[in-house]
């Protein structure tokens, strides 16, 4: 019964932090086309942030509230930089994207060396519910995650801004012709996706280890779910995520994590391959 | 209010426009007539900045806007209603109207004006529905509701009746007469139903290979069938 | 396409280099000319297909692995031949391809960004596999590959030294190039333009997209077959990192820098961007990866045509400038 428990909490704090790092993706995809392939990248600067700042002697908390401040404004540059070079080159887009994840991995090396670092947890305690353990941190970890996942819903639903992406989406000639500044839009989309990559991968520091190269393995995963969620409407992420990540974390209870994700991947391709629009449907209208 | 000189444009490299010159004066509505491909469309696409002017130049209220950023034209007073309506559909008709408000600086509060509702009651009516569920001549109305939400000084709209019941044509055709009187719009107007035209428009412009080849007081055209026949007819 | 004298004049001075370098340089090349080789397999799917894989590494592995389990006996003591080695290795690539693209085209297939990510989650899956088959030594590959033998019915003519090696790889190159170059240049070619173009436009006229689709990249997956065994061949060295991700960018970096649509723009693009990096490497240090990173963003922005194949195409006619 415990070790049922485990697995699924285990599984629930996957999940969220992979749909936190896909939905930061599919701010930016649905809304310009651009594939951000560096977006992996920008989830290990949020970690490394993390890393800069307890270094020098801030508290957890405020380097992860820092992560995604610092990750947004690195995103603006990005934007102002390049991708408003090539918003409608989207296949460009990938390629320009892969070099800039090049360039901030290695920008990564210089800097901090390519060994792995480690975040202490900010709480080591563990809250026990009757035979079942967990450690605190994953389970703030997880409400934060939910927190933040509800506020983006909220700001793409239910605000005039997200009215606005919404139409921007849509038509974005006629939004234009209706006074709409799109590209403000888009800059502010871009530095929330960016944002959302930073805070995740800032939140997810002290459980897995801060290396160059741990963007990868969280891009794959995070691209692969909005191809079986379907980019249209938002919570095809949350269908994406839920079904590539609890797989997977199920999938490691009988298999190695190589296999289990092999598995998966394997799937979740027949899926994509199979229904391209997405379980959810594609990109329809705003 | 409305004044283009020698405006060449297109897409990409295919030039559609080959020096346009044209006079909207304010208050007045303009028909734009001519065959299918000759540049009614492109002309109020580059008017709008959505398409590049290449040459020329575009004034609107004394200022030059060639080469202005679309939202900019816009904000300067400037709407338009593109072909097909281009309404939100996923979106209630209510938000539709938003729409046209929000872009402006400070619209964030802004109401929809109950003008738009008199002129169309319908819109009252269906506030709530999902705008993608309204019949085509309903969507028109939206369309140009929410064009009209923010009161601009002018209007460009692109083929209005097209595929919509020739029932409602008529009363399209006679709100806009009535808008246009009633709030001094001024009106730029692709058309092909030529019934519209003249119950609407003071003044025809034909077109004719990028250019614009005979402008006609509207009485006169009704009167002299041989005008139509000379530019429309194959 | 590039014209044909200035390929000539391309593998012309590629002919003189040995005569002029030392054999380090000249085994470098060797190795240079593959990848150059391997570039062009990705030239020909991107650049003339549209086809963009970023798994195009998954067909080189495969042919390396193949030929190294061949020529070391893994596959059983007769079919040691470098001869069947190669066959083995080109018809496995090609075969998986036909197999892979089968499914990814066939009907309403993917295209575009889509197939771009599956075909990088492909390489990474079959990257991640060889890393735990213990059969294929895991991570450590495989080592001791014997090099190219070019004896038949029982003698011996092993390629050992760097200088017969690289005209026996020279002359597979070319080769490959020439014939290469005649496939894009005969009908074949044009209706692939034209695919690429506008592929609906190009069914209505009866052409079969899925199947020249296919074909293109049926015949790019075994020039990097080729090129993959080659490479084990000369290296004498199979290893996961043959097949996945690392190298599959790689060679989009190459392709893109020197020219997706010009075969010889890519084969020269790989060949300068290994012979700069080993220039520089030493000067400087970490920073070429970032420089390397830095340069490929601003060419894809700035000149999406390519480095070399944007000088190449003005030098030599219109003609290219205006293709698309």
């Amino acid at each position: 019964m415990a070790e049922i428990a485990i697995i699924l909490l285990n599984m629930a704090s996957y999940v969220l932090v992979l749909v936190l790092v896909a939905l930061g993706l599919v701010v930016v995809f649905g809304m310009m086309r651009v594939i951000n392939m560096a977006h992996g990248e920008l989830f290990m600067l949020g970690a490394y942030t993390v890393v800069w700042l307890q270094a020098a002697g801030a508290p957890f908390w405020l380097a992860v509230a820092a992560a995604p401040v610092v990750v947004g404004a690195v995103g603006l540059v990005i934007e102002a930089a390049l991708i408003r070079h090539i918003y409608r080159r989207p296949l460009d887009t990938i390629l320009a994207t892969w070099g800039l994840s090049i360039a901030l991995k290695q920008a990564v090396v210089l800097i901090w060396g390519p060994a792995s670092h480690s975040v202490a947890a900010p709480m080591a305690a563990a809250i026990g519910v009757g035979d079942v353990t967990y450690p605190v941190y994953r389970l703030l970890l997880m409400a934060v995650a939910v927190a933040i996942i509800a506020a983006v819903f909220w700001i793409f639903l239910r605000t005039d801004f997200g009215l606005v992406a919404r139409a921007v989406i849509a038509r974005p000639d006629t939004a234009a012709a209706l006074g709409i500044d799109t590209r403000r839009i888009y800059r502010a989309s871009f530095v929330i996706g960016t944002a959302l990559a930073g805070l995740a991968g800032a939140l997810v520091a002290p459980l897995i280890s801060v290396d160059p190269q741990m963007g990868l393995g969280y891009l794959i995963p995070a691209f692969i779910s909005i191809m079986v969620g379907g980019a249209g409407p938002l919570a095809g992420v949350l269908v994406g995520g839920g079904l590539v990540g609890g797989t997977n974390n199920l999938a490691t209870v009988w298999l190695s994590p190589v296999v289990a994700q092999i598995v998966v991947f394997l799937l979740a391709i027949v899926i994509i391959r199979l229904r391209p629009q997405g379980l959810l449907g594609g990109r329809d209208g705003a | 209010m409305l004044r283009l000189r020698g405006l060449m444009g297109g897409y990409g490299r295919a030039a559609v426009l080959h020096g346009v010159d044209l006079d909207v004066p304010a208050g007045g509505v303009v028909a734009l007539m001519g065959r299918n491909g000759m540049g009614k469309t492109t002309l109020l696409r580059t008017c709008m900045g959505l398409l590049p002017a290449r040459r020329g130049e575009i004034r609107f209220k004394d200022r030059d806007i060639t080469g202005m950023a679309t939202h900019e034209i816009a904000r300067q007073g400037l709407a338009y209603v593109p072909q097909g309506r281009e309404i939100f559909d996923a979106l209630t008709v209510e938000q539709n109207l938003r729409l046209g408000l929000i872009g402006l600086p400070g619209g964030r509060d802004a109401q929809v004006p109950d003008a738009v509702y008199d002129w169309f009651p319908i819109l009252a009516e269906r506030r709530r529905q999902i705008a993608g569920t309204l019949s085509g001549g309903q969507q028109q109305m939206l369309a140009i509701g929410r064009a009209l939400a923010r009161r601009p000084d002018m209007l460009l709209l692109d083929e209005p009746t097209e595929g919509i019941q020739p029932s409602i044509v008529h009363e399209i055709a006679e709100t806009v007469a009535r808008i246009a009187a009633d709030a001094g719009l001024t009106v730029l107007v692709v058309e092909q139903n030529v019934d519209l035209v003249l119950t609407t428009a003071r003044t025809i412009a034909f077109m004719d290979n990028g250019r614009i080849v005979e402008a006609a007081p509207a009485a006169a055209v009704a009167a002299d069938g041989a005008i139509l026949a000379r530019h429309l007819s194959l | 396409m590039a014209p044909r004298w200035l390929a000539g004049v391309v593998f012309m001075a590629l002919a003189a280099f040995p005569l002029l370098a030392a054999d380090y340089w000249t085994g470098q090349l060797t190795r240079y000319l593959i990848f150059g080789l391997f570039a062009m397999s990705l030239s020909l799917v991107w650049g003339r297909a549209g086809i963009l894989c970023f798994g195009q590494a998954m067909f080189f592995g495969i042919g390396g692995y193949v030929m190294a389990a061949c020529t070391m006996g893994l596959v059983g003591g007769a079919l040691t031949s470098s001869y069947l080695g190669l066959a083995a290795a080109v018809l496995a690539a090609a075969g998986f391809a036909a197999l892979l693209g089968y499914f990814l085209f066939l009907g309403r297939g993917l295209s575009g960004a889509y197939l771009a990510i599956v075909t990088l989650a492909i390489a990474y899956i079959l990257e991640q596999t060889l890393k735990s088959a213990y059969t294929l030594g895991a991570d450590n590959g495989l080592s001791g590959v014997p090099p190219i033998d070019l004896g038949l019915f029982g003698a011996s003519v092993e390629l050992w030294q760097e200088t017969p090696r690289y005209y026996l790889v020279l002359a597979i190159v070319a080769a490959v190039y020439a014939a290469l170059d005649r496939l894009l240049a005969s009908p074949f070619g044009v209706v692939l333009t034209a695919m690429h173009g506008d592929p609906r436009r190009l069914a209505f006229f009866g052409y079969h997209v899925l199947s020249l689709r296919l074909i293109v990249f049926v015949i790019g997956a075994a020039v990097a077959g080729l090129a993959g065994a080659l490479f084990v061949a000369v290296d004498e060295f199979a290893s996961p990192t043959l097949i996945g991700f690392g190298l599959s960018t790689e060679v989009l970096i190459w392709v893109a820098l020197g020219g997706k649509e010009m075969l010889l723009a890519a084969f020269l693009g790989a060949i300068a961007v290994r012979l700069m990096e080993s220039t520089f490497a030493e000067l400087l240090g970490d920073f070429w990866i970032l420089a390397l990173g830095l340069v490929f963003m601003v060419s894809v922005v700035l000149l999406p045509r390519g480095l070399i194949a944007t000088p190449l195409g003005r030098l030599t006619s219109g003609r290219h400038r205006d293709g698309t």
